[in-house]
């Protein structure tokens, strides 16, 4: 992992999705290397939006974010697509694999945009499955896993890269208590390796054991 | 380059049912293609090759019947270089099956030629025998090329087949040729004169001309390779616009057709495709991914429909249009199809990852 020195950086961000409705108004915060953030809110307070903003995915119509003190939102697609796979891990609120690929391919995707050895990756997925307790051989479709399998599947597809920041949007929310602890300890770890972490979460207890909670 | 490939390789297998299709679909236009086109490109290359073989290199004397022309002429040509075969025909005698009473007539000549085997006959020929070529034998009836032909002279000859076309002679068919020797006074119709390479016609010509020693030179007529040329020309032409148009028609439907499949398969799998942006692969990328995978699905399309065709060409005993047909094909198509599938490719990149990935 290639640590950051500032961490992300958001500022005054404000966001709508069609242009009357604002769903992020104003919205500040400094996401600092080593630290665990908790996001939380009610359903529908744009958890998941702000999520994208961070990510790249989504540029802001107003307010800026900096990865390190630089600017980034105002970067082209092809840029921000290329820091995404350079920077970011990302747990999406659904799992989101590709039901046609192996475990393997799934965890070892985002290898391929940043052109990595993705060879090399799949070596290293099973050593990854197993520390998250997902106990399923790399060949088989995530059709054949359980929900909570499939969340873990997909956290390890965002680590497999090491990435300086990783967004993580409720991976806890379909695991029972045990595997939820495994996945925020892999996560809390991934901060103190100098990681910028940021959970979006329903939970008060995940919340408090978080560095920062951050209420939208 | 490698990794895209593998990738729209691994994700071309994913997807089997759309995949297989798109080979299906790409084969089965190939082996149209190969079945008319090719056909009528091979049939096409076959005609050139036969007018190439002697016909751009032959230069023929056609006499009147009391033009005076004999086998003299023959003798006199023997000494001019650059001629690769020469062969004089005798007048017509007319000829039937004279074991079929009311049998149809086939033309009966004398060939004077130093190499009867270039005319499809052995080098020692069996005397009072006529050597017919196939097309002469169905007209005469002796399907085994056996037989005995009567002349209107009252002469009668046995009948055995000549080996393989004679192209040199090819326009004279229905052909029945009995070899002779000359001995510088029989009278002949035609002279076959094939010089040793195409460019030799033009400075040959009218060395023939000025040796035919006619007392009126109007009563023959000299015919050269250009008119064959011409004719080579078009009937080139003609064959490869109608093919290329028929060509571009059906690789035209295929492209739209693969093209019709990828968009559907694009708008099944957009959360797939937003996945794939927002972990940060480009939108180039994603169109070289589509882009790829379908040049693979033409390839092993392209490949399979060669294959089928080939042996489908071979039991029936039609001939193959060859390599360079073939790898045209399968250009024409995979460039059709790489046009048709940009637009579903752009789609495909661009798929909002905020969009797709919205878990409501
Ligand atoms: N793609 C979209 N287009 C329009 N509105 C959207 C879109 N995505 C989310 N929204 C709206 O934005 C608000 C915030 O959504 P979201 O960020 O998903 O909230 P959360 O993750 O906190 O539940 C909701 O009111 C939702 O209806
Ligand atoms: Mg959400």
């Amino acid at each position: 992992m290639k640590p950051l020195t500032q961490g992300l950086v958001a500022r005054d961000l404000c966001f709508s999705y069609d242009g009357r409705r604002t769903t992020i108004v104003d919205w500040s915060a400094v996401l600092a290397p080593g630290q665990v953030t908790a996001i939380t809110g009610a359903s529908g307070s744009g958890k998941s939006t702000l999520l994208y903003l961070l990510g790249l995915m989504l540029t802001p119509g107003s307010g800026s974010v900096l990865i390190d003190g630089e600017r980034v939102d105002t970067l082209g697609d092809t840029q921000r697509a290329a820091l995404r796979s350079e920077l970011f891990g990302f747990v999406f609120q659904d799992a989101a694999l590709d039901a046609t690929r192996t475990v393997a391919d799934n965890v070892t995707e985002p290898v391929l945009y940043r052109r990595g050895d993705r060879k090399a990756a799949s070596g290293r997925v099973p050593a990854l499955l197993a520390a998250f307790g997902v106990d399923v051989p790399v060949d088989r479709r995530p059709g054949q896993v359980s929900g909570g399998q499939a969340q873990r599947i997909a956290l390890c597809r965002a680590l497999i890269g090491e990435p300086s920041i990783v967004l993580a949007d409720e991976p806890t929310g379909n695991l029972d208590p045990e595997s939820s602890a495994v996945v925020l300890g892999a996560l809390r770890q991934h901060a103190r390796d100098g990681g910028v972490v940021a959970i979006v979460t329903h939970s008060d207890a995940v919340a408090a054991s978080c560095d920062q909670e951050i209420r939208l | 380059m490698t990794a895209l490939v593998r990738e729209a390789w691994a994700a071309a297998r994913s997807q089997g049912v759309a995949s297989s299709l798109t080979c299906l679909l790409v084969a089965a236009v190939v082996v149209a293609i190969t079945l008319t086109s090719g056909r009528t490109v091979a049939a096409q290359q076959e005609v050139l090759r036969s007018i190439d073989s002697v016909g751009t290199r032959a230069i023929v004397v056609r006499a009147d019947t009391d033009s005076g022309l004999t086998t003299g002429f023959l003798q006199r040509l023997r000494a001019v270089d650059q001629i690769a075969w020469l062969g004089g025909l005798s007048p017509i005698v007319d000829g039937r099956n004279a074991g079929v009473p009311d049998a149809a007539g086939v033309p009966v000549r004398q060939l004077y030629s130093d190499d009867l085997r270039a005319a499809g006959m052995p080098a020692q020929p069996v005397s009072h025998t006529a050597y017919a070529s196939a097309t002469a034998l169905d007209a005469l009836g002796m399907p085994y090329g056996v037989g005995e032909l009567s002349l209107t002279n009252g002469d009668t000859l046995g009948v055995a087949p000549a080996v393989g076309p004679a192209p040199a002679l090819l326009e004279f068919e229905p052909l029945v040729l009995v070899p002779a020797t000359p001995h510088g006074d029989e009278p002949l119709a035609v002279v076959v004169v094939i010089a040793a390479s195409p460019d030799m016609v033009a400075p040959l010509t009218p060395v023939v001309t000025s040796l035919l020693a006619l007392d009126d030179p109007r009563m023959a007529t000299v015919s050269t390779s250009s008119d064959l040329a011409e004719l080579r020309s078009l009937v080139e032409a003609q064959m490869s616009a109608l093919s290329r148009s028929l060509i571009v028609g059906l690789v035209g439907v295929a492209a739209v057709l693969v093209a019709a499949l990828q968009t559907a398969l694009v708008l099944m799998r957009r959360k797939d495709f937003g996945r794939r942006r927002a972990l940060g692969a480009s939108r180039g990328f994603i169109v070289a991914l589509q882009l790829t995978q379908t040049a693979l699905l033409v390839l092993v399309g392209a490949a399979a429909g060669v294959m089928a065709s080939g042996v489908v060409l071979a039991v029936t005993g039609a001939p193959q249009p060859g390599v360079r047909f073939s790898l045209a094909v399968t250009i024409w198509t995979l460039t059709f199809a790489l046009i048709a599938s940009l637009a579903p490719a752009i789609l495909a990149s661009r798929r909002d990852p905020a969009t797709e990935l919205r878990v409501p």
